[in-house]
Parts: structure tokens; C-alpha cells; sequence
């Protein structure tokens, strides 16, 4: 895909976080993709695209990123992040807006890459997976209190698995009234996801072109 | 004196952690470490898997042959570690299991 055939509106994100935070699982979320999920680390070795029209009409494109612990690149897949985020990797421009995955139920090492990741200057939003997670265990994580902490967006999500989570079947029924077909329960979630990231993607939509 | 049960029990080497026993990690140590890497930069990886002052680990599996490399639970995340680099891991023992399986 060339980056130079994208209409000038398509904003571009992508998805940083440690392994198994959940990026490839929001991936999917958001743009629909069936990208294979798996509880161990490394499964995401080089960069996957999906693009979702966001609520507001925008449209983005997501890249989803190996789980890096650290900027500094160990390893090649950590490269590949490295080089996205920074903008250094050919034909494809920095993205628009990073989107530093935690997961909330581990927060002390990942806002570690996330405090690494605000030191680049781009514009980032930190969104706190797994809060379902974090809950189950006894968290309580006061967002607004962290994104004054750390002068970024915060915004909870959890995407989670097939079948399983808070979100059983019966639940799942009972609400899909307004969603038509979307009985399962991660492409309802999805949609939330969607809203989520629609409000996400518009309130850095000032500071695009941001010199990075 | 009474100790309570939160109290450090003893400081050892992560490499030397039996599979089941939990610790809180005291310091980074990396002085004298073999291995490819540089002692620095063994350090801040360490780091920046986990390994700070107070996160809680426990040695969840050894490999075969050799017990090495280890899996080493990290608080609420799992990380593969060489034993040689895990030595430079000193933790204070905090509990030891009657059985590995928890």
C-alpha cells in the first residue's frame, strides 16, 4: 500500500504497547480484522494495517505494532516499532497519532514505554486495556487523574476475547437491539471501541501535522 | 524480635530462586556478569522487563536440559530469562511454597 495514493484526511495511528497488553486484539476491534490473537509474546512480528471510518467520519488507519519493551530495539520486530513510530520507516510518514496501548491490570512496566514513548513528541493518547482485568483484581485507576499526571489523553478500553469476558451471550442479546447483526460480542465491543477511538482521533486532530 | 510475615527473609540471587519461591526484587546488580551483553545494557533491560525496586517474582519454570533459561512471573506479567543474566536479579525471599504448583 502506498502512502503517497492516501487522501490527505486519512488519519494515520498506530498501535505501541509491551507484549500482551492487547494491541493486536484492539486491532482487530477496531477495524474488523480477524488477525490472530495468542497469549505469547512475539506473535506480532512485523506491522499489520486495517483502516475504520471513526464516528466523526474520519478515516484511519491503523497500524499495529510488535510489542516492544523499550524504543531502543533489541531485536528486529522491536525495530520494526522503533522505525513507525519515529518515522523513519520508507514511504510511510510518521504516524498522525500514537496510540500507546497499557495494560492496566500491569500498569508499573507499561507506563514505563509509555513515559519513553511521550519522549519522541509526538502527539500520543494512552489507552488503558484490560480494565476488566484491573477491575477483577482490586485497581482502581482514576484516568483523569493520569492523563493530568502524564499530559496525554487517557482513555479505558478492554478488548476482549471470543465468547469469554464480562459480556456473555445472554448479555450480549439483550442489548444488541440497536446493532443489527452484532450479537457477537468482541464486534459489539468493537463498536465501543470505535466510539472510543472516534473521540480519541478527533481530539488531537488540531495538532496533526505537529512537528515531530 | 517477632518478624512479620512481610518482613525480607533473606537476599539471593534471582538465578538461584527455586520454582515456587516468591521474592521482591532488592537491586540490579550486573557487576562481573558473563554474557554478551554489556553489563549496562543487561541492566536496563532488566529494567525495562520489570525488574524494579519492590516488583514481586517467582520462578514459574525451569527449561530442559540444564534448568535454563527460567520463566520468571514479574508482578502480573511472565518474562523468559537466561540464568547467568537472571543472577544479576538480588531479590529478599518473602515466601516459599510447600508446592511448586500455585
Amino acid at each position: 500500500m502506498s502512502a503517497l495514493a492516501l487522501p490527505a484526511d486519512v488519519l494515520r495511528i498506530a498501535l505501541v504497547g509491551n507484549p500482551n497488553c492487547g494491541k493486536t486484539a484492539i486491532f482487530n476491534a477496531l477495524t474488523g480484522s480477524r488477525q490472530k490473537v495468542a497469549n505469547y509474546p512475539g506473535v506480532t512480528v512485523e506491522r499489520k494495517t486495517g483502516r475504520f471510518r471513526s464516528p466523526g467520519g474520519s478515516v484511519v488507519d491503523v497500524v499495529d505494532l510488535p510489542g516492544p519493551y523499550s524504543l531502543r530495539a533489541h531485536s528486529p520486530d522491536e525495530e520494526v516499532t522503533r522505525d513507525v513510530v519515529l518515522g523513519r520507516f520508507a514511504h510511510e510518514p510518521a504516524p498522525d497519532i500514537v496510540v500507546c496501548m497499557a495494560d492496566a491490570a500491569n500498569l508499573r512496566l507499561n507506563l514505563r514505554l509509555a513515559l519513553e514513548i511521550r519522549k519522541l513528541g509526538r502527539p500520543v493518547i494512552l489507552a488503558l486495556n484490560m480494565m476488566d482485568v484491573a477491575e477483577r483484581r482490586g485497581w482502581r485507576i482514576d484516568a483523569a487523574a493520569l492523563s493530568a499526571a502524564l499530559n496525554m489523553p487517557v482513555v479505558p478500553t478492554v478488548a476482549i476475547r471470543r465468547g469469554g469476558g464480562p459480556w456473555p451471550d445472554r448479555a450480549d442479546r439483550s442489548h444488541d437491539g440497536g446493532h443489527g447483526r452484532d450479537r457477537h460480542p468482541v464486534r459489539r465491543r468493537l463498536r465501543l471501541e470505535r466510539a472510543h477511538l472516534g473521540r480519541l482521533a478527533r481530539l488531537p486532530a488540531g495538532s496533526r501535522g505537529h512537528p515531530g | 524480635m517477632k518478624r512479620n510475615d512481610d518482613s525480607p527473609r533473606a537476599s539471593c540471587r534471582l538465578d538461584s530462586l527455586l520454582r515456587g519461591q516468591q521474592g521482591s526484587v532488592i537491586s540490579i546488580d550486573v557487576d562481573g556478569m558473563p554474557g554478551p551483553l554489556k553489563p549496562s545494557e543487561l541492566e536496563r533491560r532488566l529494567i525495562e522487563f520489570g525488574f524494579v525496586e519492590g516488583a514481586r517474582v517467582e520462578v514459574l519454570h525451569e527449561a530442559f536440559p540444564g534448568r535454563d533459561p527460567i520463566a520468571v512471573r514479574i508482578d502480573d506479567h511472565t518474562v523468559a530469562l537466561r540464568r547467568k543474566e537472571a543472577r544479576a536479579v538480588v531479590i529478599a525471599l518473602t515466601c516459599q511454597r510447600h508446592s511448586a504448583r500455585g
